[in-house]
């Protein structure tokens, strides 16, 4: 019951179990001042110190607060050590936050009510002294009155004069500056002293005006019961019985309303005193029963609200621990799903890495194979090549031995054949005879120009003097002649330097090529054709006649293909055309430089 | 054959140069037996012939192009600047224009080859004691036709096209591309690349325009 105006456990679960929020401190801060308010103090000082948890550096305004705050709730429950202890810690903090100088004006002020309280009447003058450099500093006239007013009380049981003239001054003050709280408190005072010194006309005067203070709507419920107390006191003091029974008989009324025992409980021993005082017995028994009973149930409620607030505490400190617990659960589960991630992860990228170090290194492997392969390849074929080359060098060689043997012996041996039976012949004196000489000359002469032409065709540099178009102009005529083929030579573009070698090589194949292309179209004409460019030579060769395409090609003839075609590749040349147009046959040969 | 000089002939001084005994004979027996031509050395390499003609120089020297040494035309370039009135009379098995040229270029009055028979040999000796120049008549024909021949394989008229290259011309005049003539003419397209190339050089032109210009020359279109 006394707790319905606590925020639902589910909101104060909420609030307790959250993380450093500007919004929830604030609100926390708020929830402390409504409990403190209700007069709920342990819930309020819980409050103030959850917000003291959260408060981070930056947070001195919220934290000075929340410390003046339990200072506040220790006070009034009467607890002044550590009420002292959380002024002085809300001292400390004042340092760092704005406005500093009235919240130490407020502080000291409360510091020097608890020494007071304690009985150190000298040092709560020296914190009010303190409180009220700062008030005059700031000119906050209406902290200045408080201060003023609180001084009164420290010295109204010490020096009632000081006493007076400081609650008169606090009254000047507050009208000045409409502290309706300090004038009210001020002119209760005031009415209090004139009743001590017997001045009962200006006390009624005072309490009077306090009367019409303490009912303005400005005060809340419980501050205005607790100041109607104090009017139906003074009136009391004042032997105005009615009005004092009038006061107190509506406090006990308003607080039975709100259910707030508390503030039954002093009009009724109010009104226990009164009514024995007018003789009213019954009343007077009847209230104190009351006061009694109502006392007793405070105590009781108390210790409950006590205990309930323990309990809660305790319920709420369960919470926070099965929370933490669970939040440790998560964090642990969240770790240990973490680590299984990392490790997941981690073996999932070294497989990923092993599978491809794996394909990029078997890739490699590959590509080292096949180009090892691709070079063996290269190598065999240069290997070809060269043997090729060997062996036309060596051909060559042994063609050139024949063709001096040719030329220059059996040629010779014919020539001079010849010279001595042309000597013979003049001796003949008939035609008959002199003919038949004759032809065995010709004969003779025919034979000698074929072995030349032999020895000519065996060894190429004889017709390479002049070059190699001179020499291949040569060599078609000699064909043209010997062969009966007609072959007609052409050279276009300029000759590309080369050693007599290659020369040789060049002739030599060309000189088979158009010796196969001869006899494997069965030509009657045949045109060499020869395109000198940068780096290439375009030879065409065109024969006037196709090859039977029935007829199958001997393995011979097979291998004389096969051969030609090595020897021009050992020349750095490629026969990569054979078209058939009609009656006619062209080959294309290519040979770079 | 005359036996003797009746016809008071004046008597021709001969030396002969070949690395073949065979031919130095046969030619001495022929001169021999001829009594105006007198043999006045032998010589079978030209180190010997050079020492030779400082001791009796001939009116003619008939001297082989191939011999081991000094080649026949060096010692026909020494003979002519050390010995200028001896004739120099080629005679070689080489028929080709080129050693023909080359030997008439470096001095010699003549070129014979050897198998001539004796009267064109006397003839040639004759013909170039009197100082006047003597090539054999088939060799003659030879030069002539091959001068010829190397003058018109570099025409300035219009060259003859195979019939390959024609066809590759009518298309590339008929605006065809080398992919296209390629497929027209069952050919690869680097085959059609070098027909174009070697139509550019054959026709001494630059560019297809030029191309289609010697095309209507030729009267390709009009086929």
């Amino acid at each position: 019951m006394a707790y319905e105006y606590l925020p639902n456990n589910l909101l104060f679960d909420r609030i307790k179990s959250h993380k450093h929020n500007t919004a929830t401190i604030s609100q926390l801060i708020a929830l402390g001042k409504e409990a403190y308010t209700k007069g709920v103090f342990d819930i309020s000082i819980s409050y103030f110190q959850d917000v003291l948890k959260l408060c981070n550096k930056g947070d001195e305004d919220w934290a000075f607060q929340a410390t003046s705050g339990i200072a506040k709730c220790y006070t009034i429950q009467g607890d002044y050590r550590l009420a002292a202890k959380y002024f002085y810690q809300a001292i400390s903090i004042a340092e760092n936050v704005p406005e500093k100088a009235i919240k130490l004006a407020n502080n000291y002020t409360n510091l020097s009510v608890i020494w007071n309280l304690l009985g150190d009447r000298q040092r709560s003058l020296d914190y009010l002294a303190k409180a009220e450099v700062f008030a005059i500093a700031e000119k906050d006239s209406t902290a200045l009155g408080n201060i003023i007013n609180k001084r009164g009380n420290i010295l109204l049981y010490s020096d009632t004069t000081r006493a007076f003239q400081q609650y008169t001054k606090a009254l000047r003050i507050s009208e000045a500056c409409s502290d309706l709280t300090t004038t009210a408190m001020a002119t209760a005072n005031l009415a209090y002293i004139h009743i001590v010194t017997n001045n009962f006309a200006e006390a009624r005067t005072k309490l009077n005006r306090f009367g019409m203070l303490y009912q303005h709507k400005s005060f809340d419920t419980f501050h205005k019961l607790s100041m109607q107390y104090t009017y139906g006191l003074y009136s009391y003091l004042l032997h105005d019985y009615n009005v004092a029974e009038n006061a107190w008989l509506n406090a006990v009324k308003q607080a039975e309303a709100i259910n707030a025992p508390l503030y039954q409980v002093k009009p009724m021993e109010g009104l226990s005193l009164l009514y024995a005082q007018t003789g009213q017995y019954d009343k007077a028994y009847y209230y104190q029963q009351l006061h009694d009973s109502m006392n007793s149930n405070i105590v009781n409620e108390d210790k409950v609200k006590a205990v309930s607030a323990l309990e809660s505490k305790y319920q709420l400190v369960q919470k926070e621990k099965l929370l933490a617990l669970n939040q440790l659960k998560v964090a642990e589960q969240n770790a240990s799903l973490f680590k299984q991630n990392i490790i997941i992860t981690a073996c999932v990228l070294a497989a990923f890495m092993l599978v491809l170090f794996y394909i990029i290194i078997r890739r490699n492997i590959k590509r080292k194979l096949i180009i090892q392969q691709k070079q063996a390849l290269v190598l065999s074929k240069q290997k070809e090549l060269e043997l090729i080359k060997n062996v036309m060098a060596g051909e060559e060689r042994e063609r050139k031995r024949m063709a001096f043997e040719l030329h220059d012996s059996i040629g010779s041996m014919l020539s001079m054949a010849k010279l001595n039976l042309s000597v013979v012949r003049d001796q003949f004196t008939h035609q008959t005879e002199e003919d038949n000489f004759s032809e065995l000359l010709s004969l003779i002469d025919r034979t000698s120009h074929a072995v030349r032409s032999t020895a000519h065709n065996l060894m190429p540099e004889i017709l390479l003097q002049g070059g190699l178009d001179e020499g291949l102009q040569i060599y078609c005529d000699k064909m043209s002649k010997a062969k009966g083929i007609a072959v007609k030579y052409q050279c276009y573009g300029q000759a590309i330097n080369m050693d007599i070698e290659k020369e040789k090589m060049l002739f030599r194949v060309l000189q088979e090529t158009l010796m196969l292309i001869a006899a494997y179209t069965k030509a009657t004409q045949l045109s060499l054709q020869l395109n000198w460019q940068t780096d290439l030579l375009f030879v065409t060769i065109d024969s006037n006649n196709a090859p039977e395409l029935a007829t199958a090609l001997t393995d011979d003839e097979i291998k004389e293909w096969e051969l030609l075609q090595q020897r021009i590749k050992a020349a750095d040349g490629i026969l990569y055309t054979e078209s058939l147009v009609n009656q006619n046959t062209t080959f294309d040969l290519e040979f770079s430089f | 054959m005359p036996t003797n000089n009746s016809d008071m002939k004046p008597i021709i001084k001969v030396a002969i140069t070949d690395d073949h005994p065979l031919v130095i004979n046969g030619i001495e027996k022929v001169l021999t037996s001829y009594p105006y031509f007198k043999l006045t050395g032998a010589y079978d390499n030209g180190d010997a012939l050079l020492a030779g003609l400082e001791i009796q120089a001939p009116d003619v020297l008939l001297l082989d192009i191939q011999m081991p040494g000094i080649s026949g035309e060096e010692l026909a370039k020494i003979i002519h600047k050390t010995h200028p009135k001896v004739a120099i009379l080629a005679l070689t098995g080489f028929d080709t224009p080129v050693y023909v040229r080359s030997m008439m270029q470096h001095g010699c009055k003549g070129y014979l080859l050897k198998n001539i028979d004796q009267k064109i040999l006397i003839e040639a000796i004759e013909t170039v004691y009197r100082g006047e120049q003597y090539i054999e008549a088939s060799l003659k024909e030879e030069l002539i036709n091959n001068m010829l021949k190397l003058k018109t394989s570099r025409p300035s008229t219009l060259p003859d096209l195979t019939t390959r290259e024609k066809d590759v011309l009518l298309l590339i005049v008929e605006e065809y591309t080398s992919a296209e003539i390629a497929t027209k003419l069952f050919l690869g397209k680097r085959t059609v690349e070098k027909y174009r190339l070697q139509l550019l050089q054959k026709l001494q032109v630059k560019n297809t325009a030029g191309l289609v210009k010697i095309a209507l020359k030729m009267g390709l279109l009009n086929d």
